[in-house]
């Protein structure tokens, strides 16, 4: 059971899926991979948006990213045709050229005949953890075979806090990690995956209060990726919007402040499958009304909020070279009850 | 060396006339650039070497792959591959940026970093081409070349990264086999000089082909007088697009008069893309420069091209006329937008220009599964010229 159930927490409004995490939109998995490296806590992780055992689909997605900044690959063909077939990959930024090759590799495997078109354009998320760990030794580390192993360690039961891209993480002065949750909307789903990262000591809000965390270590680089999931049958301009509004919910728990360097949000459907094979001149597209989304923005942000309180929950404490990273005292959030 | 292998690690810059050497040479003996064919695109003036580094500080270098013949054995080749590295200025490039712009005409490509480039406005790392697979492996081999002349890299939450485009050149190369390792990158980033620029069948562009003629690498300048200052536009391009009957060179509809040298065996050749790189001197702040970019779209119309659905047509475009060191005071200034009209002429022309020299200096070539793209016959694109009137 989640810690943030266990202590009674709710976030928002709407309540959770069975598993309270982005697999509670079917076929979507995550798997993590940790990475020796001696000190330096090194991992990645992945979101599959569909089974790879299905071969290629083409789903819609929409980004949305502070100032547009941000490490992502793909960008080309999600922005402009607002689609992807990728596993997404969140990984240190010195891994980011190797898991790139490793996701056309994987590509290739699955699909020889289509060459680099089983997996293409792999879309990878790339995320700096500053002085923290050394740069060059994550460089050195991973490995291809990395980026395998978290694919095939993808699950419906998703691993939170201080697993894959989580173990480099940090937040509000403590340690940062993995989160997931999701939110219900009638029959609809919206689950959200967070790389629970930046915000100041004393920004922390639970529910709208205030939450102390011991300051263990200098501010973290400011950097947050998210992944957002719906069956709901977006449009790419909608899944934009949804990406736009779920970031308030990083704001909402004080995640993000003035300095906040770097936030991209990746929202997709699974609702909606663009077929290459198909010879039809027109192709039948569900789509909601505009009118329908208020409710799924609001779900959105509730997850991604939920989310990170998980992954601050979830986090283990780390002692690296006589320096301690702490971890959110839990017992703190029972005022944050609602 | 096995004459069917040539592995040519920054000969280009060199020897711009350098091709692998199982090349017949008849087809090497007669290529030549659209300007000394007696072809002039548009009215302004190209510079000293009609190439992108006629900008002061900018500099090319590529490593071209060319290795094996015969049927496809994934891993092993043949292999017609390579990387151009294009570096901006000569300073610490993640210490010191230019104002910089990306401009996405169609989208189906990969353009690395420009994530970077949007937040800040700057670019500060070399910007690579290579094939689509070989994405990765050239942006980690540019990634350790940056980290090795700036140790800091990731100390100081700049989120500085190597900008690395790619198009399809599935057709004569073994593309799965992914034959470019990172010290590929490394090596043409190296490489990189000032001076002519190699083209055709070199760095990115060795497997690259337009209007079913055998392309590649592409280059061409404009002199840009403003007021009193002569300012310069350079563009650099890796041709992969366009159907036979589209092509037109200045406005001649060339494309329908060549009818055959078609590419040999194979099935049809999708994914077609055009990376373009604008450098000017002229100092211009990113929202100019974005402007810029999209100029590109129009010289690349006017070689025919329509920018098809499965095309990345991805241009960047920076400024070294105003250096930009990170963390330091900006003290910025720009050319004043009377002037501007003045670079995006200069963009358009030395764009077309720049792709019909991506088809001119290629020669022709015969890649994995015997398969062959004929390069542009420059006699018979001289007489139709003539026919029409544009040559004397």
């Amino acid at each position: 059971m989640k810690k943030l159930h266990q202590e009674g927490i709710q976030i928002g409004q709407f309540q959770p899926g069975v598993r309270d995490s982005i697999a509670d939109v079917e076929g979507v998995s995550v798997g993590h991979v940790d990475v020796e490296a001696g000190n330096t806590q090194v991992g990645l992780s992945v979101v599959e948006p569909y089974p790879l055992s299905e071969g290629r689909r083409r789903l819609y997605i929409g980004r949305w990213a502070l100032d547009g900044g941000g490490r992502i690959s793909g960008l080309g063909v999600a922005e402009d045709f607002g689609t992807f077939s990728a596993p997404i990959a969140v990984v240190p930024a010195p891994a980011f050229g190797r898991v790139y090759e490793a996701l056309i590799h994987q590509g290739i495997r699955r699909n020889s005949g289509l060459s680099t078109d089983a997996g293409w354009p792999p879309l990878v998320m790339g995320m700096e953890d500053g002085a923290w760990n050394d740069a060059r030794r994550i460089y050195e580390s991973v490995r291809q075979r990395d980026l395998d192993r978290a694919l095939s360690a993808a699950s419906e039961a998703v691993l939170e806090g201080s697993v894959g891209i989580g173990h480099s993480l940090r937040a509000f002065g403590v340690r940062g990690g993995v989160g997931s949750a999701s939110r219900r909307v009638g029959a609809q789903h919206m689950g959200a995956f967070v790389a629970a990262n930046g915000g100041l000591p004393g920004d922390l809000r639970v529910n709208g209060r205030a939450v102390s965390t011991p300051v263990s270590t200098v501010g973290g680089p400011q950097e947050f990726v998210a992944v957002l999931a719906t069956d709901a049958p977006l449009l790419p301009y909608q899944l934009r919007a949804l990406a736009q509004r779920a970031a308030l919910g990083a704001s909402r728990c004080g995640l993000w402040n003035p300095l906040t360097r770097t936030a991209q949000i990746c929202a997709f459907s699974t609702a909606v499958l663009e077929s290459d094979a198909s010879a039809a001149e027109l192709e039948r597209i569900p789509a909601m009304d505009d009118d329908g989304l208020d409710a799924l923005f609001q779900a959105g942000a509730e997850s991604v909020e939920a989310a990170i309180l998980s992954a601050l929950c979830e986090a283990d404490p780390l002692e690296v070279d006589g320096r301690v990273l702490d971890v959110l005292d839990i017992r703190l959030l029972h005022a944050a009850r609602q | 060396m096995d004459r069917r292998t040539f592995i040519g690690l920054g000969l280009g810059a060199l020897l711009p006339w350098c091709a692998p050497s199982w090349t017949s040479a008849k087809s090497l003996e007669d290529r030549a650039r659209a300007r000394s064919l007696g072809i002039v695109i548009g009215s302004m003036q190209p510079g000293p070497f009609n190439a992108i580094t006629d900008v002061p500080g900018v500099r090319v270098g590529h490593v071209t792959l060319v290795r094996g013949d015969g049927p496809l054995v994934v891993g092993e080749g043949p292999v017609r591959t390579g990387v151009t590295a294009i570096l901006p200025h000569g300073g610490t490039l993640s210490r010191e940026g230019c104002y910089a712009a990306d401009f996405t005409l169609n989208g189906n490509g990969e353009l690395t970093g420009v994530g970077f480039v949007r937040q800040r406005g700057l670019l500060a790392a070399p910007i690579l081409f290579t094939n689509t697979s070989s994405v990765g492996n050239v942006y980690d081999g540019a990634l350790r070349w940056m980290m090795d002349r700036d140790p800091g890299l990731f100390d100081r939450g700049d989120r500085i990264e190597p900008i690395v485009g790619e198009t399809w050149g599935d057709f004569l190369n073994d593309t799965a086999g992914r034959h470019v390792r990172p010290e590929h990158a490394y090596e043409a980033i190296e490489a990189a000089q000032s001076g002519p620029v190699a083209e055709g069948c070199v760095g990115g562009g060795t497997a690259m082909r337009a209007f079913d003629f055998k392309a590649g690498i592409g280059t061409a300048s404009r002199i840009v007088p403003c007021a009193d200052a002569r300012y310069t536009a350079g563009v650099i391009v890796q041709s992969n697009f366009g159907r036979r009957d589209q092509l037109r060179v200045d406005g001649v509809p060339v494309g329908r008069e060549i009818l055959d040298q078609r590419p040999e065996r194979g099935g049809p050749r999708k994914n077609k893309s055009m990376l373009v790189v604008v450098a000017t001197d002229a100092p211009l702040i990113p929202v100019q420069l974005q402007r810029l970019c999209k100029r590109v779209s129009m010289g690349l119309a006017r070689t025919g091209a329509i920018s098809s659905h499965g095309s990345g047509d991805l241009f960047i475009a920076f400024s070294t006329g105003k250096r930009v060191v990170l963390d330091q005071p900006v003290d910025a200034y720009a050319l004043n937008n009377r002037w501007i009209s003045h670079l995006h002429q200069a963009v358009i022309e030395a764009t077309e220009e720049a792709i019909l020299n991506s088809l001119t200096m290629a020669h022709s070539m015969t890649g994995r599964d015997g398969n062959t793209y004929h390069a542009l016959p420059l006699d018979r694109l001289v007489q139709i010229m003539r026919a029409h009137g544009r040559i004397e």
